[in-house]
């Protein structure tokens, strides 16, 4: 999957906006209505929801009962069955499941608005969002790990794990902040460090669940040095470039909104009690 | 100071409670009062020895399985007097009390390590609304499976309208739990979904439960193949919930605490 360059932005882009295009098509022409109430149908999104349900599941199973030593192990890495990131035949389902979800939300505008209907246009716009940003926005994506010393600065970075890069800025480390339970365990720590970037100095914060955004980039603390104190020789920072971030988040929310409509009552709910014969 | 020590004392003290109501409910053909009066009196000791507890640990009680576990019996016993108040539905006190006992059964038995460290990691804003809504859904879709299970054997459709909304309660808190959980991990490790196995199960449970919302809509006259969705997705649940600890795994999960 790493090497499926066609899905970089602005390609994902055009993918995303050739299915709207293409749905919208089959709408509006008379001979292909037949094939647009398929699409739009719930028995549709029933398939297309347990199809994605159904992938997922297979390779999980694949991942958790098939150890990688194992010849089928690499024959399934092969073709992309045992990593969710690396699945073509995920991205594939994914694709079924926004071109279905797609036509089902674009019928559901033409219903009269009632609570059920927003709340389902609300999680409809949300999952597609979602599903965009993790299946399409997944290549926009940079990941690096970055081992900062105390001794010198360094710009060295290791990107998805394989690859040896040099970053924009060279960080170095200064010291850090810890505070231990009395058993000696660690409770928090806050690392300091310095990163020099188009001849400027920037003194940064860094703890765990708190990232810092330097120019584009979040910088995460993901582990350091707990045998020196307060003057660790290393620690090592996660650091991420993702353009697509904002759409998850909206996705979130927007779902998080409609999980907040299901929670009201519908109307039509007939009061009563259970038949405790 | 209340600690884990006296679990056993109030976890009997509220299950004699709630084993009373469950017989008062069933004997009474009307709502019992004695029966709503005794469950709340077990709801009211189990929520002090939680607080108490609580106080004592000095840390939210959600980190280990068997604090989850005190908060799954807590909002089943909630969960439960709302039905006998709104709906009726004189056996749900039994079923959620067998339920209940069974979990704080495994407290008991299985006890854990209740330290009041919490390490980096959790000490987040997120934590507790991520873990107690998670807990809330549990109890809810743990309801829809006892009544699930009943409807199954006793092949009564009046039951099947309650189903919807207390799946669709625990489904739409399940989502709120697991889109917050992502929000969490975004903050915490960079990244808002890792394909983790506990997250994998998670989403593979939600779809499942999602699966049952569009087949009840598409096929709503087959009645008994979306409750066996129901039991099917409760287990499904179990195992994001716990069983995926004894599962092996390639790498190291990083929801094990």
């Amino acid at each position: 999957m790493e090497n499926v360059s066609i899905l970089f932005f602005p390609y994902n882009l055009i993918v995303i906006l050739s299915i709207f295009f293409a749905l919208f098509l089959i709408k509006n022409f008379s001979f292909t209505q037949k094939i647009w109430h398929q699409l739009a149908s719930e028995k549709y999104l029933l398939l297309a929801v347990s199809l994605f349900f159904l992938s997922i599941l297979l390779i999980q199973l694949i991942r958790t009962f098939v150890p990688d030593s194992t010849d089928i192990s690499s024959f399934l890495y092969r073709f992309g069955f045992s990593r969710f990131n690396a699945s073509p035949f995920l991205l594939l389902i994914s694709l079924f499941l926004f071109i279905i979800l797609t036509a089902n939300h674009l019928s559901l505008w033409r219903e009269p608005f009632s609570l059920q209907t927003i709340r389902l246009l609300f999680f409809q716009i949300g999952i597609l969002l979602i599903i965009s940003a993790q299946f399409l926005g997944f290549f926009d994506q940079e990941r690096y790990k970055m081992t900062v010393y105390s001794e010198y600065p360094t710009s060295v970075a290791i990107k998805d794990e394989k690859l040896f890069v040099s970053m924009p800025f060279e960080i170095q480390l200064i010291n850090s902040l810890p505070s231990y339970y009395p058993s000696g365990n660690l409770k928090n720590v806050e690392i300091n460090y310095d990163i020099r970037y188009k001849n400027r100095l920037y003194n940064i914060k860094n703890s765990v669940n708190q990232p810092y955004n330097f120019h584009g980039y979040d910088l995460y603390l993901l582990a350091y040095d707990q045998n020196n104190g307060s003057n660790p020789l290393f620690c090592r920072l996660f650091i991420v470039k993702d353009p697509w971030k904002f759409i998850f988040k909206i996705g979130f929310i927007t779902i998080l909104i409609s999980s907040l409509l299901m929670l009201i009552p519908n109307k039509e709910r007939k009061k009563g009690a259970f038949s405790n014969d | 100071m209340i600690n884990w020590d006296n679990f056993i004392f109030f976890a009997f003290s509220a299950l004699f409670c709630w084993i009373l109501a469950s017989f008062f409910a069933i004997k009474s053909k009307e709502k019992s009062s004695i029966a709503i009066l005794l469950h709340s009196l077990g709801i009211f000791i189990y929520t002090f020895f939680i607080i108490g507890f609580w106080i004592y640990i000095e840390r939210p009680p959600l980190r280990t399985l068997g604090e989850t576990r005190l908060w799954f019996v807590f909002f089943l016993s909630i969960i439960s007097l709302l039905i006998y108040l709104f709906w009726h539905f004189k056996l749900i006190f039994s079923f959620t009390t067998v339920l209940s006992a069974v979990f704080i059964l495994i407290n008991i038995f299985k006890p854990e390590i209740h330290n009041k460290e919490l390490m980096p990691a959790l000490q987040s804003f997120w934590f507790i609304p991520h873990v107690v809504t998670y807990m809330f859904s549990y109890a809810f879709l743990g309801t829809s499976f006892l009544l699930a299970l009943y409807h199954l054997f006793r092949k009564k459709s009046t039951l099947l309208p309650y189903f919807d909304d207390l799946v669709r309660i625990g489904w739409a808190s399940f989502s709120i739990a697991m889109f917050l959980g992502a929000l969490w991990a975004k903050e915490a490790w960079g990244i808002f979904w890792d394909w983790d196995p506990k997250e994998t199960w998670a989403l593979l449970t939600w779809l499942l439960y999602l699966i049952y919302l569009l087949y009840r809509k598409t096929y709503p006259s087959s009645i008994k193949k979306s409750l066996l969705i129901i039991v099917f997705a409760f287990i499904f649940l179990q195992l994001c919930w716990y069983g995926v600890n004894y599962l092996p795994t390639p790498e190291k999960s990083l929801h094990a605490y």
